[in-house]
């Protein structure tokens, strides 16, 4: 890994990218009455600093994302969700890119979609000491799919882009 | 080219598991389903679905003025018309089961069904306290 000021600053755009996408995305409400579903297009970033860079610079950027993101829009609740959900995604898609070689990348995002819902119903789970929220899970499994394969696609069409630059 | 069918298949199935799982949970049934209506965290009814004969209103009054109605019925409850500016709590419809409960954020009314059977209140406090 570089630690060139090029590679430092190239980071804080993609963290500043995140975050307004993370931002935005807060203001969006989804018209289904479950708790947890979004879009999680910041998704993208992650997945496209993963890919492009390393599974080290991907957590700076996912780390920072969600701790600013969690001052601008949130509580310190979200704050722990997101962390449990954020941090099994990240390592979900480091492992299954690592094995696909970087192929199929919407695979990879839905993977991690799916991790990072189970991550926030374990958080859940011991935030609020019950076991009744995983009855969410399969809502939450079928819109990860759902979600995971769009943010996939999308930091795809991204990377390709980049790469004919 | 031998992943791409691994992750075309596992793709598939975790979709159809979340199908199936989400239909699953949704008609999940109870038997003896009480109906409990919190406002602010506080418990204010709690219903024997069972028991009621004919549908009838409940209405839930705030603090500053909001207004919630909740119908209930032998089969299902659901709110009728709230004052919260958002109305989702309404466009929820009405529920049977035991697994979303109605929820009116701006109101702070909550309204949830449980398996009378096993559910005791003090249990609940305690996971809340």
């Amino acid at each position: 890994m570089q630690r060139s000021v090029k590679h430092l600053v190239l980071l804080s755009m993609f963290m500043s990218i995140s975050l307004v996408i993370f931002i935005l995305e807060a203001q969006i409400i989804i018209p289904i009455p479950i708790p947890g579903i979004k879009l999680g297009l910041a998704n993208i970033v992650t997945l496209f600093v993963l890919q492009k860079y390393s599974i080290k610079d991907a957590f700076v950027v996912l780390i920072m994302r969600i701790l600013l993101g969690s001052l601008f829009t949130g509580t310190l609740v979200s704050c722990i969700y997101s962390f449990s959900g954020g941090i099994l995604c990240l390592l979900g898609m480091a492992f299954l890119s690592r094995i696909l070689n970087g192929k199929y990348l919407w695979f990879t995002s839905v993977c991690g979609a799916i991790l990072h819902n189970i991550g926030q119903i374990i958080a859940a789970m011991t935030v609020m000491q019950t076991v009744q929220v995983i009855w969410y899970m399969p809502f939450l499994l079928l819109s990860g799919c759902v979600t995971g394969l769009l943010t996939g696609f999308a930091a795809m069409f991204v990377l390709n882009r980049w790469n004919k630059r | 080219m031998k992943h791409k069918k691994i992750v075309i298949s596992v793709f598939i199935c975790l979709i159809l598991i979340g199908i199936i799982g989400s239909y699953l949970v949704m008609h999940k049934q109870i038997s003896n389903r009480n109906v409990i209506i919190t406002q602010d965290g506080k418990e204010l009814y709690r219903i024997a679905m069972d028991s009621v004969d004919k549908p009838y209103v409940i209405e839930i009054k705030g603090e500053n003025g909001e207004v919630n109605n909740v119908l209930i019925s032998k089969e299902k409850v659901q709110m009728e018309s709230a004052s919260c500016p958002d109305g989702l709590c309404v466009k929820h419809g009405a529920i049977s089961d035991g697994v979303l409960p109605i929820v009116c954020l701006p109101n702070k009314v909550y309204i949830q069904i449980v398996d009378g059977n096993d559910y005791e209140t003090e249990d609940l406090d305690a996971k809340v306290g």
